[in-house]
């Protein structure tokens, strides 16, 4: 399946900013919108890019490794290390934070992370962890999803882990066949927009699962509400 | 497939519509609902006519039909959680309206509003079966 549906800008699209140049879409522009999480670019943008510009979105740019240096960064001898702009980090998130991770005694100590090394090349992690491909950060060796950005760590690309059904995933089934027996026009769209939130929890989260438990909820919400309709026209019709 | 918000909202409304407009079609005729001409409906729960026993949810329609026509105390007495739901579905429509007019986010795509309308319907749901056991 395509990431993206490249289209021409409609009067829906019109004067929605794109999500890397952040200049308005213009009626006629070639646009291409993120399957995943719906955000709006120009095609060019878009494939420039390589993909989505929403953080986490899983139809986001992989970052490159060999990234150029870039310029020397001399930062106060002391001062913490913070990711620079760019980087798709959440901004001016110090280096110093990763010990929520459980990061060594030392690790962003007095002596800090940047200074003399400046930031074009990633700062060596410390032993046992290892740099997040798309923000940077430290995190554990064998960690399969970066916590801080949600992007895949696997030379890959596929997220290979344990995964956990999404929030809403077995309720939009459930209530899809509490619909199927009695107020399917009730129940039947609480089934369907718990299954949509699940879908969407689960393109933006690659640890989240459950997408058959989504769909068979989707799909029975709306047998519910169409089984409604048919029960309605066949009593108004056979009415004595 | 991620159907989008607003394209449920939609939908959605739609049928919000549709029954809360049936339910003023219809006129109320005694412990039945019948249209406007005066053929009655009957029963519409399908589970009622196969297992004999009323849902959680049977007497909604009269209640709304009541409702509709202003007669609080027979909707209350159809179904107690039939004027909560009417005035929730109501509610969903007019906040449906005005996302739709000020281009603002969608209404399922709100948490706050799933949830408000996921515990009413938990509630009705709770009504209905306590509603069941006693009758």
């Amino acid at each position: 399946m395509e990431a993206a549906r490249t289209l021409k800008a409609n009067l829906k699209l019109d004067g929605k900013p794109c999500g890397w140049c952040q200049v308005a879409l213009r009626l006629g522009d070639d646009a291409a919108v993120c399957n995943a999480c719906e955000k709006e670019h120009h095609s060019r943008c878009w494939e420039g890019n390589a993909g989505c510009s929403t953080a986490g979105c899983v139809s986001a740019p992989l970052r490159r490794l060999d990234a150029p240096p870039a310029p020397q960064y001399a930062a106060p001898q002391g001062a913490p290390y913070v990711n620079p702009p760019g980087y798709g980090a959440p901004q001016g998130l110090p280096y110093g934070s990763a010990p929520a991770y459980g990061a060594p005694q030392g690790y962003g100590g007095p002596q800090g992370y940047g200074g003399p090394q400046g930031y074009g090349a990633a700062p060596p992690p410390p032993p046992g962890y290892m740099n997040c491909p798309n923000c940077r950060i430290a995190i554990m060796v064998g960690s399969p999803v970066c916590p801080a950005c949600r992007a895949i760590t696997s030379p890959d690309g596929i997220y290979h882990g344990p995964k956990v059904n999404a929030p809403g995933a077995v309720a939009s089934l459930v209530c899809a066949l509490i619909g199927l027996v009695f107020c399917g026009i009730v129940l039947g769209p609480v089934a369907i927009s718990r299954a949509n939130a699940a879908k969407r929890a689960m393109a933006s989260d690659p640890t989240l699962g459950g997408e058959g438990l989504a769909t068979a909820g989707l799909v029975i919400g709306i047998i519910d509400l169409v089984l409604f309709v048919l029960v309605m026209i066949y009593k108004v019709s056979t009415i004595r | 497939m991620i159907l989008p918000g607003r394209a449920l909202d939609l939908g959605f409304a739609a049928f919000v519509a549709a029954q809360l407009g049936a339910a003023a079609w219809l006129v109320p005729s005694g412990d039945q609902i019948a249209l406007p001409g005066g053929g009655s409906l009957g029963g519409l729960c399908w589970f009622r006519g196969v297992f004999h026993i009323d849902c959680p949810f049977c007497g909604m329609t009269r209640s709304f039909v009541a409702l509709a026509h202003g007669d609080v105390a027979s909707a209350l007495r159809f179904h107690p959680a039939g004027p909560l739901l009417f005035l929730a579905m109501a509610v969903f429509l007019v906040t449906v309206a005005a996302t739709v007019i000020r281009r603002s986010r969608p209404v399922v795509e709100r948490p706050s509003f799933v949830f408000a309308f996921e515990s009413i319907t938990l509630i009705c749901l709770a009504i209905g079966v306590f509603k069941m056991v006693r009758s």
